[in-house]
């Protein structure tokens, strides 16, 4: 069953444009120029219940003003909307108490008082009874190893405690839905890992449908089942990493160890090698043609090991912003 | 509309104020010393007159020293901070909760208030004594006491009043001028810098209809004179309850289109 359905979704922004320099500013106080901007043009998707999506972009592609529509900050320009069969934007309390929105550069906890305070004050606002607060708060606080901070101010936290608490505090009331915006952002390796592991964990858990925003292709490789790609307001793709490869990426790569070592010439002679390093060279070969090569060096080289691997899926994201061919 | 989660916000916003004592005692100190240039001035003015308007030297004094003492029940700042809040994008955090924004921002007022009463309540009490005691002014304490059961009434004005002013920043560019003109208007028309009955006419209407009077002059001049005509006391009051039934509607009115124009910049 859809739990979000977006059908020909456009939200556009009204902006005053002004002109350069001092004249500019003069001119605008007695008329301004408006400019209307698609943040977000046509876009349609639609997303199961449990499905764990990755939302990728550059900065200004549309992800967070889409995040911002589906979760009922924004109001929609044109298109239909719908989580959970309401209507966003209409912010009505049955919806917002099954979803939550998590923005890694926002605060949404009390910062001058302990996280527990906030965690008791969500428990009120979500009217949660006492028995299932406290399990799902014992059952956050081990899985996010909260135990030691729950009482300390969140202005003294860390930014990765605080990002801890802040998801925490985002689902306390296990919401059906959870938009993260940027989670990882600014984190350091170690806590963005444990930040992956912890909402990989929760959607196998609580079966939660969960949206992920990131400029770390890491975070939505590791986690995502399916990726969303939005550049300049417009959906570019909506599949599987496979399919994303397989529709982008018109070349593999051949790793070969050789036998012996082996001449440039040689080398050369073999096909488009882009790397060598001792016996190793890597070559780069059009994917209908992969099968043809492989036995072809398999047949004329002595060597100890054959590989074919996949482009990188940062590589194929990067080449698609860049609209570039993919290699 | 479950009253639980409002009584939270209260309780959780009182444990916040307590957490800036500092900038309680600042703001204490700031309004001790307006009230002693406020008294130092009508002292000085009365050197050379004995009345001004209806007021003798001890009754002006007393006005003054009332201002900060009733300011204290009626204050609302929700126009300081709200503006700035949509602007930068700060109430996204709120619209994605289920309650009213509105309801949550009466709850932290009151619990401002409350840390504020408990805080500056005795300093405001010793200004009277010293004003009873060293200057020799007669301080009507069951007409003042009568006087603050309608603070809570003259809060509520000024709160839908200010909500209602704060709203306008989801249509405009700049959020501060919003506290400053409303900060502007109650100088003049709230009876913070002279008593409204100084007014002439024509100019009386106008003082007289205005919401802004409730803030300050009303309960003051209430805590003075006590109810001298029942009747225009009975019009004072349905004016307080039009205001704010007028600023309530004409409130949710701005806030459902101001949402809808929401952009949720700031992120």
């Amino acid at each position: 069953m859809a739990v979000i359905k977006v059908e020909n979704l456009s939200k556009t922004f009204k902006v005053h444009k002004k002109e350069e320099g001092l004249k500019g500013s003069l001119k605008a106080l007695v008329k301004r120029t408006y400019t209307n901007i698609n943040a977000v043009s046509n876009i349609s998707f639609s997303i199961e219940e449990g499905e764990l999506i990755g939302f990728i972009g550059p900065n200004g592609a549309g992800k967070t003003t889409t995040l911002k529509m589906l979760s009922g900050l924004l109001y929609p320009s044109q298109g239909v909307v719908e989580v959970l069969g309401y209507k966003p934007y209409e912010r009505k309390n049955e919806f917002l108490k099954q979803i939550s929105l998590v923005m890694g550069q926002k605060n949404q906890l009390w910062w001058d008082l302990p996280a527990i305070e906030t965690l008791n004050l969500n428990k009120e606002i979500y009217e949660i009874n006492d028995t299932v607060f406290k399990k799902t708060l014992t059952d956050l606080s081990d899985l996010l190893d909260l135990k030691d901070i729950l009482n300390i101010q969140v202005r003294k936290l860390s930014l990765g405690q605080r990002m801890k608490m802040e998801l925490a505090s985002a689902l306390i009331h296990n919401p059906k839905v959870l938009f993260l915006d940027e989670p990882t952002i600014g984190l350091d390796v170690v806590v963005q890992k444990r930040l992956r592991d912890f909402v990989k964990d929760y959607n196998r858990k609580y079966q939660a449908t969960i949206i992920l925003t990131s400029h770390y292709t890491e975070d939505v490789k590791e986690l995502c089942q399916k990726i969303v790609i939005i550049d300049k307001g417009n959906l570019v793709f909506n599949g599987s990493f496979k399919e994303i490869i397989e529709k982008y990426a018109d070349h593999k790569f051949i790793k070969v160890i050789f036998s012996k070592n082996q001449t440039p010439e040689t080398l050369s002679k073999i096909g488009n090698f882009v790397e060598q390093e001792g016996f190793t060279a890597t070559y780069l070969v059009k994917r209908q043609e992969v099968a043809k090569k492989a036995s072809e060096i398999l047949s004329k080289y002595k060597i100890q090991d054959l590989n074919i691997e996949e482009p990188k899926i940062e590589a194929v994201i990067r080449e698609i912003f860049t609209g570039r061919n993919v290699s | 509309m479950s009253l639980k989660k409002y009584l939270k916000f209260y309780t959780s916003g009182v444990e916040t104020s307590f957490e800036y004592r500092g900038a309680l005692l600042t703001w204490l100190v700031v309004e001790l010393i307006s009230v002693s240039s406020a008294l130092f001035l009508w002292l000085a003015v009365f050197r050379s007159t004995a009345q001004v308007g209806l007021f003798g030297l001890g009754s002006m004094l007393l006005y003054f020293a009332l201002i900060p003492f009733f300011g204290s029940f009626t204050n609302s700042f929700v126009s300081d901070f709200l503006p700035r809040e949509i602007k930068d994008g700060v109430i996204s955090k709120d619209l994605i909760k289920p309650y009213s924004l509105k309801w949550v921002i009466l709850a932290r007022q009151l619990a401002i208030k409350s840390t504020q009463l408990i805080l500056r309540m005795p300093a405001y009490i010793g200004v009277l004594i010293f004003l009873s005691v060293a200057l020799k002014v007669e301080v009507p304490v069951s007409k003042i006491l009568f006087a603050v059961l309608f603070a809570p009434f003259c809060f509520f004005v000024h709160f839908f009043l200010d909500f209602f002013f704060a709203l306008f920043a989801f249509f405009m560019d700049d959020a501060w001028s919003l506290s400053h003109l409303k900060f502007i208007l109650i100088l003049i028309f709230g009876g913070m810098t002279f008593p409204l009955s100084l007014v002439p006419y024509p100019l009386k209407y106008l003082f007289d209809f205005s919401p802004f009077k409730f803030l300050y002059y009303f309960p003051a001049n209430l805590a003075i004179n006590g109810i001298t005509n029942v009747s225009s006391f009975a019009k004072d009051i349905f004016l307080g309850l039009f205001w704010i039934l007028l600023f309530w509607i004409f409130g949710n009115i701005l806030w459902k289109k101001g949402v809808r124009k929401f952009e949720a910049y700031g992120n």
